[in-house]
């Protein structure tokens, strides 16, 4: 129970940084998707079936100290976390060899798709049109993410108390 | 249809997924509003200090990152303040003229607002420009529907939802603004619409009207929401709408939304 509440309060809190923090610090002004990098991080070392239930926490959140339409992060991340736990286990990307550079692999895919299905589910349900894609804000996200990626992953991986990572291990029958 | 094909985890998705767009379509209904309140208020006091910070070491960044250019921008500078010299004597006379032009069109001046000061402390992060948060709402008397502005009467935006101590401020590129202006120079009417970070647009211009590249664009006043005489922004480029019976303008705005720190929330007006 401790360690939800903690793990809450630190998606409460990254979800307030991306609105607040990230947009003055990052190149062309464009925040970084600090909470989606999380999200990343912890679904490449988790399966989806325990890690599902924080995608949608993750995603509300966010939804909601973003003032945006509550849900739509949360359908993002469902999707990111499947997708990566698809493409581990199709790819049969072992524990070892999920290390700072298959996480940066899935951030760079994860921050397209996010950015385009941003776009799309926010132009599907009327709050936005597909002009507002910008090749230019979607360089800008990619740079910055992978600069927010260099800086979280090794505390996050670290400090495993806080963040709900497991290891999960092979077992041949 | 075979049971392998929906695996428990792909049902597991498809449920969670089919309970989250319930969850989209719920939300104009405003059932979420009180929980939204509730994170809102909550995150208030970690958005100040966010955003104080970020703009403090926003300013380290950016004044490291220009110290290679300031023996370039030096020279700049000289050249322009030769420039600024001659033009602060023509100007001089184009201020009495710009006195009389407001005095014609009854323009309001900044200090014949109710203004509420306001500190940014959040930010579209995708980079659209389609809104800002302010750090006053209901406790300071803020209502929906009001203009905000800048220093100058510039008019960046209109409050959209209020909360009890922030206010989310929908900025004039936004897709939904819509506000009634003017070309101060021809008196041409239209609507201003949001484009998102490329601009915004004077639309629905009559043929008949006229609209020149460089015009400064203001408020009309019609409605009686926003107040007559705000600056909008100056146009950059003039066209005709693909079924030609209106001219459409790309206004460029006088100030970058991205870089705004203190704003005005127009009460109302004396």
């Amino acid at each position: 129970m401790y360690q939800k509440i903690l793990t809450f309060s630190l998606v409460f809190l990254t979800a307030v940084a991306e609105v607040s923090l990230a947009p003055n610090l990052f190149f062309g002004r464009v925040g970084a998707d600090i909470v989606l990098i999380l999200v990343i991080i912890w679904s490449s070392r988790k399966s989806f079936e325990s890690f599902w239930i924080w995608a949608i926490i993750a995603g509300s959140v966010l939804d909601a100290v973003s003032l945006g339409r509550i849900g739509l992060n949360a359908i993002l991340f469902l999707i990111v976390s499947f997708g990566i736990n698809f493409l581990s286990k199709r790819f049969f990307v072992g524990q070892r060899s999920r290390n700072f550079f298959w996480v940066a692999v899935l951030v760079l895919a994860g921050t397209v798709l996010g950015y385009a299905s941003g776009v799309g589910l926010n132009a599907a349900v009327g709050e936005m049109s597909w002009k507002a894609f910008s090749f230019r804000n979607m360089i800008f996200k990619l740079v910055n993410n992978l600069i927010v990626l260099a800086i979280i992953y090794r505390p996050v991986i670290s400090f495993r108390n806080i963040f709900p990572i497991e290891e999960n291990k092979l077992v041949v029958k | 249809m075979s049971n392998k094909f929906f695996s428990p985890k792909l049902t597991k998705l498809l449920a969670a997924l089919a309970v989250c767009l319930l969850l989209v379509f719920l939300n104009p209904k405003k059932i979420f509003d009180p929980v939204r309140g509730i994170f809102v208020n909550v995150a208030y006091p970690f958005q100040k200090t966010f955003y104080f910070i970020s703009e403090k070491t926003g300013d380290i960044f950016f004044l490291l990152s220009s110290i290679s250019n300031l023996k370039n921008e030096n020279e700049e500078l000289i050249r322009e303040n030769g420039n600024l010299s001659s033009r602060l004597a023509e100007l001089t006379g184009e201020k009495k003229e710009n006195e009389d032009l407001r005095k014609q069109l009854q323009l309001l001046p900044k200090k014949d607002f109710q203004l509420e000061a306001a500190t940014v402390i959040a930010q579209d992060s995708e980079g659209l420009g389609s809104w800002i948060m302010a750090d006053k709402g209901r406790s300071s008397g803020i209502e929906t529907g009001m203009p905000v502005i800048v220093y100058d009467g510039i008019l960046i935006g209109r409050t959209s939802e209020v909360f009890e101590n922030s206010a989310k401020i929908s900025l004039l590129t936004d897709s939904s603004s819509s506000i009634n202006a003017t070309d101060l120079a021809t008196g041409a009417k239209g609507i201003i619409a949001g484009e998102y970070s490329l601009g915004i647009t004077l639309d629905m211009v009559e043929q008949t009207e006229v609209l020149n590249e460089g015009d400064d664009i203001v408020t009309s006043g019609l409605g009686g929401a926003i107040p007559k005489g705000l600056l909008i922004g100056k146009v950059a480029e003039v066209r005709s709408t693909a079924d030609k019976l209106f001219q459409q303008a790309l206004v460029i705005p006088k100030v970058k939304y991205a870089d705004l720190s203190t704003v005005f929330i127009v009460k109302g007006t004396f």
